[in-house]
């Protein structure tokens, strides 16, 4: 029952790895071939190279402190020299803001996404094969965090620990946690019912080292895509809970704090608003445009399909 | 020629007359369009911004009730008038003992807006009610009050244990609110008094239909139906006022001045700026903090910049003093009244001199209400620059609440509060059970008492202003500004007052 087409999930450092002079497996070579056609991902690409670029320049460079009012510039429009997208109503500029605010979207975002995603690995992992008890264990606990709202989880928590970026970290990653559990415990599943599986169990692999050697690397494109679209999630998310006052605050500045601080000024000085919300929609798009992208790419079906 | 130049000067002439004219009819249809619709009707429309839930002014002292059921429904034995003057209420003459312990009121000879007369029991009931108001500011001018007795059916005699401000005061407040007895049961949806109007009609968060009480003993409203329309959303207040839906909107918050401003409708409508309605905003200290690094920290607060961020410069007023404007105490921001001025260059050597960047401060801010968290973005910055070492604690209101009202000793250092103007909050008289500032001193409740004995009203003006002092000097409560009560009224609408009893907007003083 061998067939080429198992083959593409047989553990593959060798055939996977692209290095000058090693071969290369055909799915990865077809990988390669769409990669350039691959619109989604190229623009995603763009987007979320261009907001992370902000987010790292931020460290090195602000054109003034985004926490420091200056009264006497309040409300400034965009087009004045020196502030290109206006001040808030303290006289604060907003590209600064916008800058700072990318840095703790994408550390909040990417951060309740990645602890999401190794919680979730090792639930899924744990559920997909250990016995029937453990997997119903894991999975009907995630059925049960997942019927709670995630937005009450993130509330309860801003009450009972305070808000902030690391509280919103906490919130995200209770909220998404469940969510991947049961993707990778499905995908795992699917790897592990393989015969290259059988055939490493036969050849005295343990269970762990079966799992960390031929599942991971054959359900890692799905945890990349599902990365990505929670990475967006988590982005979405804060936002709507720094909108709300739980998520996080001043000195730290997120989009999420921009709109709601704007929230007064809506009918003053509409582009208080619509700025984090601009960037709030390219830096989500260009995550799920790069997640579709990715799932193309990576998909082994879309791969067959397009081959 | 000179023919021809008469000619063009005739046309000329003519052609500037119809000009005229026709600017004259342009001007009179713009008029036309611009005054309400209510006005030939004789009726207003007026927006509140929040349903006040109940009417029982013994319970309640909700802003949302107190706009309009005291001075319009119910009235006070007395009034007091802006200039001081005390007129006459539901009491139409009154003696005061000369040792101030003994006030007699004689009842006017007039009857409630369902008809019943108003007796001597109704105004003993009423004032008894009061005294045990759950609302602690209601109580307390009867904390002197050793007696309250008919002398005869229209004359009560209040018997006092000492001289007592607030009592007499509180007369002309809800303290002295007059209601009939018979309508103990049906004071939360359905108050009755002698005032100008009647309620006609509530529903709860809709409106309120006032029509004109026909029993009124005063001069009859000029405006004989006036509709109280409840539209939370600010915003849309202020559409409704511009559509020419509303006739005004009497009270405004802070938080739709700048909008008012932007849209110009401070041009477009009347507006008014009153003392009543507004409330100071003042910075709160931890008292347990060492004196000099109070005052420094206080020396920090540029309340000139806190105000500038409102963007309305006739909201709200720089000031040292905790009061309003319309308290005899009151004084603006100046050299005299403010014994630590914004002044970063003496903070900044202060703190090098004495170490302060050592000790760490947490300041307390609000995080889900913008307009409130703003005092924090102004005030962190400018401590830390300072060379201040504090953190901005911010949390939610439930979490603010319980951290500043419950925290004891306090869990913070700096914070920042906008509220009730009445100084009497402050007083301590023992340091265990001081109140949520945690602010005692033994001197300012001594002064409080004492302009609460004054037999006159200098000698209780200087009582109050002793009292301010000792309280700006102690630097733990640290007025920032007074901010005003501020409301836009169509054009056509005029007669608006200062409120006498307490913030209530007098309706019937408005006319077309």
């Amino acid at each position: 029952m061998m067939t080429m087409s198992k083959s593409t999930h047989a553990p593959a450092p060798a055939s996977g790895s692209a290095g000058p002079g090693v071969p290369i497996s055909p799915p990865a070579r077809k990988s390669r071939r769409r990669l350039p056609r691959n619109a989604s991902l190229i623009l995603g690409l763009i987007l979320t190279t261009i907001f992370l670029t902000v987010a790292l320049v931020s460290f090195f460079y602000l054109p003034s402190n985004p926490n420091i009012p200056v009264i006497r510039n309040r409300l400034l429009p965009a087009g004045t020299p020196g502030h290109w997208l206006g001040t808030d109503v303290l006289g604060r500029d907003i590209i600064a803001q916008l800058m700072v605010g990318a840095r703790t979207s994408i550390l909040v975002g990417a951060g309740g996404a990645t602890l999401s995603l190794i919680l979730g690995t090792i639930a899924g992992l744990a559920a997909a094969a250990s016995g029937k008890i453990t997997d119903e264990a894991i999975s009907r606990g995630a059925d049960i965090l997942l019927s709670i709202p995630g937005m009450v989880t993130a509330l309860v928590l801003a009450a009972t620990m305070g808000s902030g970026a690391l509280t919103t970290i906490l919130a995200l990653t209770a909220f998404f946690t469940p969510s991947f559990t049961r993707v990778i415990r499905s995908a795992a599943m699917g790897v592990l019912n393989e015969d290259f599986i059988t055939a490493a169990k036969l050849y005295g692999r343990g269970k762990i080292f079966v799992l960390a050697r031929h599942v991971l690397p054959n359900i890692a494109g799905v945890m990349i895509v599902q990365f990505t679209l929670y990475f967006a999630a988590g982005i979405l998310t804060e936002a709507g809970l720094s909108y709300l006052g739980v998520g996080v605050h001043r000195p730290s500045i997120s989009w999420g704090l921009m709109l709601n601080e704007a929230q007064q000024q809506v009918g003053v000085s509409s582009p208080l608003a619509i700025w984090p919300g601009l960037a709030i929609v390219l830096m989500v798009l260009g995550l799920n445009l790069l997640g579709d992208g990715l799932r193309d790419v990576l998909d082994p079906k879309l791969a067959r399909r397009a081959s | 020629m000179q023919g021809k130049m008469n000619s063009i000067t005739k046309r000329l002439g003519l052609l500037t007359a119809a000009a005229t004219l026709f600017a004259g009819a342009l001007g009179a249809g713009s008029m036309a369009e611009a005054a309400s619709p209510r006005a030939a009707e004789n009726k207003m429309v007026l927006v509140a911004r929040q349903d006040p839930g109940t009417l029982d002014f013994v319970k309640s002292n909700l802003t949302a009730m107190r706009l309009w059921i005291p001075a319009n429904i119910v009235e006070p034995l007395v009034y007091f008038n802006k200039d001081g003057s005390v007129e006459p209420g539901v009491a139409e003459s009154w003696t005061i003992s000369d040792d101030k312990k003994t006030y007699t009121f004689k009842i006017r000879e007039t009857t409630f807006s369902n008809g019943a007369p108003v007796t001597a029991e109704d105004v003993i009931y009423s004032l008894n009610t009061m005294k045990a108001s759950p609302v602690v500011d209601y109580a307390a001018a009867y904390e002197a009050v050793t007696g309250i007795e008919k002398v005869d059916d229209r004359t009560v005699k209040v018997t006092l244990s000492r001289p007592s401000q607030n009592f007499w005061r509180g007369m002309g407040a809800i303290s002295g609110l007059i209601q009939p007895e018979a309508n103990a049961a049906n004071i939360a949806t359905n108050p009755i008094g002698t005032g100008p109007y009647k309620l006609a009609n509530y529903t709860t968060n809709s409106t309120f239909e006032f029509a004109a009480n026909p029993t009124y003993w005063g001069k009859k409203p000029a405006v004989e139906n006036v509709t109280v329309r409840i539209i939370t959303d600010g915003t849309a207040g202020l559409n409704a006022l511009e559509a020419g839906e509303v006739d005004s909107l009497p009270v405004i918050t802070i938080d739709l001045w700048e909008q008012l401003s932007k849209r110009e409708l401070d041009k477009k409508f009347t507006l008014v700026t009153y003392p009543q309605v507004g409330e100071p905003t003042y910075a709160v200290l931890n008292q347990k903090l060492d004196k000099d690094l109070r005052e420094t920290i206080a020396r920090t607060f540029d309340r000139q910049s806190y105000n500038d961020a409102f963007g309305a410069a006739w909201g709200a007023e720089n000031t040292c003093t905790f009061a309003l404007p319309n308290q005899v105490w009151y004084s603006p921001e100046n050299a005299e009244t403010c014994p630590f001025p914004y002044d970063m260059e003496g903070a900044m050597a202060t703190i090098a001199e004495k170490g302060y960047a050592s000790t760490p401060l947490e300041y307390a801010s609000l995080s889900d209400v913008p307009d409130l968290s703003l005092p924090a973005d102004i005030m962190v910055p400018a401590m830390q620059a300072a060379g201040f070492n504090v953190t901005r604690n911010a949390i939610d209101l439930a979490r603010y609440s319980q951290l500043i009202f419950q925290g004891r000793p306090p869990q913070f250092d700096v914070t920042i509060m906008s509220g009730d103007a009445n100084p009497v909050q402050w007083a301590c008289q023992d340091e265990a059970k001081a109140g949520w500032s945690t602010y005692c001193s033994a001197e300012y409740t001594k002064a409080l008492a004492d302009a609460d004995v004054a037999l006159t009203d200098e000698d209780y003006a200087a009582q109050m202003k002793k009292s301010a002092d000792i309280l700006r000097k102690d630097a733990v409560i640290v007025p920032l500004i007074a901010k005003k009560g501020v409301g836009l009224f169509d054009a056509g609408l005029k007669g608006f007052e200062e409120p006498r009893v307490g913030v209530a907007i007098e309706m019937n003083k408005l006319h077309w």
